[in-house]
């Protein structure tokens, strides 16, 4: 395992694109100290900012001190496990493609954009765009899971493409806006306008939403099997009590406005 | 060699190499699981007339379906993945998507696939909707009750198909009972099913016919009333004939309900009732598998 801790509080954002596991485990302590960290337009090292340790080769990393300025952390991973001991930066696990990421605080901004595959778990809360898309990027999230036990801000899973996002509280306006496809499920209640410009996925609200748009339509209450099939997976990624809830809901159908086949799932 | 006073052939059973796969078929009720899979079944005794070989596999819990209600395992075998995926297709179709509740899902991990929901989601008339939930693919099919879910594709491996025994005896009684307590004890076993009519099949075949446009006719060295007229393979005593036809996942498979059939037909037969058990094959040359009677109750 490699530890990384944050000498001091950062004074500007720093990218922590690179420190992965695939990358530093078994590398040299002298050797991640002198790898490069850019700081706005300087050129520094690891070592500048970071006090590093290595337990042993194992294929993990774990960020300790204030972390809320460090973005990027897991950007582009593919294996292994990565841990944030405090809060976590913007684009938190962007581009990631598989392992497992931990934050035991918050995340910022972006957190999973562009994900391609692994598992996030966030403890707190996370801020807009979670599981969205990168600028001029077609599709948001493509893969995987999110998940965040406390509240995520606006635009949850702008454009997402496949995979699972759940947030345990509540979710911002404009949750799911532009789905392509992918699954996210909301704890709380959700914000106004969710699923706008939707073409296909679910969007599932079990404290309600507080304004469907008028162009999704009601199409009643139902219990159905699919709703049995996705409780299961919440419960093998250790979501028991969220699985729980999974009863009938009444469905929304839209956004018909692009000729959408979405769903928004509320409770009756 | 002879097992409770029944004699025991020196011969072999000869099966072909197929491809099968398992269905999971559920719904609300263990009832309305069990006539889907009826319906599935009912027509699939033999590859040469249905194209496809099919049976019940046992009942399942609620603890061991995808989506935690009652099912039933199904076994499906072909000649190949292509005649596979059309019985699928025609029988999930017609018998399970129309059954009120049901669900279908893939009950076997295996490298080759066959397409399932991606061949029947074309009924929705473009309201299907795909969803991928860990890792699986499954198809949303709207219907009158609610949706019809299934998986987007179902594993396929390769399998054995005609594993056979025949009981001869001297009256149909005696042999119908045999037959009975042979199927019974067969199907406790894992990864076979017996495809025939209650597991058991009266008119065995043999290859070819008179008739050009029928490849397949009456074995009729096995068939009683002919004793004195064909080239008989049947003793003077014996009056009736009945067979056991057995598909599985596996050799060991087809070989233990072998097995564990010819025991269960022999046993409590020692009142003379059950005079013979042997088993179809062709000479070796046709089949992949050879189950040797003797070396299998050994």
């Amino acid at each position: 395992m490699t530890r990384l801790s944050l000498k001091d509080e950062l004074p500007v954002r720093l990218s922590a694109e690179g420190l992965v596991p695939e990358r530093l485990s078994g590398v040299p302590v002298a050797e991640i100290e002198r790898l490069p960290l850019a700081v706005g337009n300087r050129r520094e090292h690891v070592g500048d900012w970071f006090r590093v340790r290595a337990d042993d080769d194992a294929a993990s990393v774990t960020f300790e001190g204030p972390c809320a300025r460090l973005d990027c952390i897991g950007a582009g991973m593919t294996a292994g496990r990565i841990v944030v001991q405090d809060d976590a930066g913007a684009y938190l696990g962007r581009g990631m493609r598989g392992g497992e990421l931990s934050v035991s605080g918050s995340a910022g901004y972006g957190a999973a954009t562009d994900m391609r595959g692994g598992t996030i778990r966030v403890r707190g809360n996370v801020g807009d765009a979670v599981a969205g898309s990168l600028p001029g990027s077609a599709a948001g999230m493509r893969g995987g899971a999110v998940v965040i036990d406390g509240n995520a801000g606006a635009q949850a899973g702008q454009r997402l493409k496949r995979g699972l996002v759940v947030v345990g509280g509540d979710a911002g306006p404009i949750c799911g806006a532009e789905m392509i496809a992918g699954t996210v499920v909301v704890g709380g209640s959700i914000g106004g306008n969710p699923g706008v410009a939707m073409r296909r996925g679910t969007i599932i609200g079990l404290g309600g939403a507080a304004m469907i748009g008028p162009t999704f339509a009601d199409c009643g209450v139902h219990d159905l099997v699919i709703f049995r099939l996705l409780a299961r997976h919440l419960v093998a990624l250790g979501l028991a009590a969220l699985a729980s809830r999974l009863a009938p809901f009444r469905r929304w159908a839209g956004d018909a406005a692009v000729g959408g086949k979405g769903e928004i799932l509320v409770p009756p | 060699m002879t097992l409770n006073g029944v004699m025991i052939d020196d011969t072999f059973a000869e099966a072909f190499g197929m491809r099968a796969t398992r269905l999971l078929i559920t719904a609300d009720t263990l009832h309305w699981a069990r006539i889907a899979a009826e319906s599935f079944s009912g027509f699939a005794t033999s590859v040469i007339g249905c194209g496809v070989e099919a049976g019940i596999e046992r009942d399942l819990s609620e603890a061991e379906t995808p989506d935690g209600r009652p099912g039933i395992a199904l076994l499906a075998f072909a000649v190949s993945r292509d005649a596979l995926g059309k019985a699928l297709r025609d029988r999930v179709g017609q018998c399970v998507l129309t059954c009120p509740g049901t669900a279908c899902f893939s009950g076997l991990v295996a490298d080759a696939q066959v397409p399932l929901g991606r061949a029947l989601r074309y009924f929705g008339d473009g309201q299907q909707t795909a969803k991928r939930i860990g890792g699986r693919r499954y198809w949303r099919i709207p219907v009158m009750d609610g949706e019809f879910v299934c998986d987007d594709q179902v594993g396929a491996q390769h399998a054995v198909g005609g594993g056979n025994f025949l009981i001869l005896g001297r009256s149909r009684v005696a042999v119908l009972a045999a037959a009975e307590r042979a199927i019974a004890a067969m199907r406790r076993v894992p990864e076979v099913v017996m495809p025939f009519p209650g597991g058991v099949v009266r008119s065995g075949s043999k290859v070819g016919s008179r008739y050009k446009f029928l490849p397949a006719s009456t074995n009729d060295a096995f068939c009683p009333t002919l004793k004195g007229a064909v080239d008989t393979a049947l003793d003077p005593d014996v009056a009736s004939v009945l067979e056991i036809v057995i598909d599985g996942l596996t050799e060991t498979a087809v070989a233990k309900a072998t097995r564990v059939g010819i025991q269960a037909a022999c046993a409590g037969a020692a009142d003379g009732g059950v005079t013979r058990i042997t088993a179809g094959n062709y000479g070796g040359k046709l089949g992949k598998y050879k189950f040797h009677l003797r070396e299998l109750l050994q």
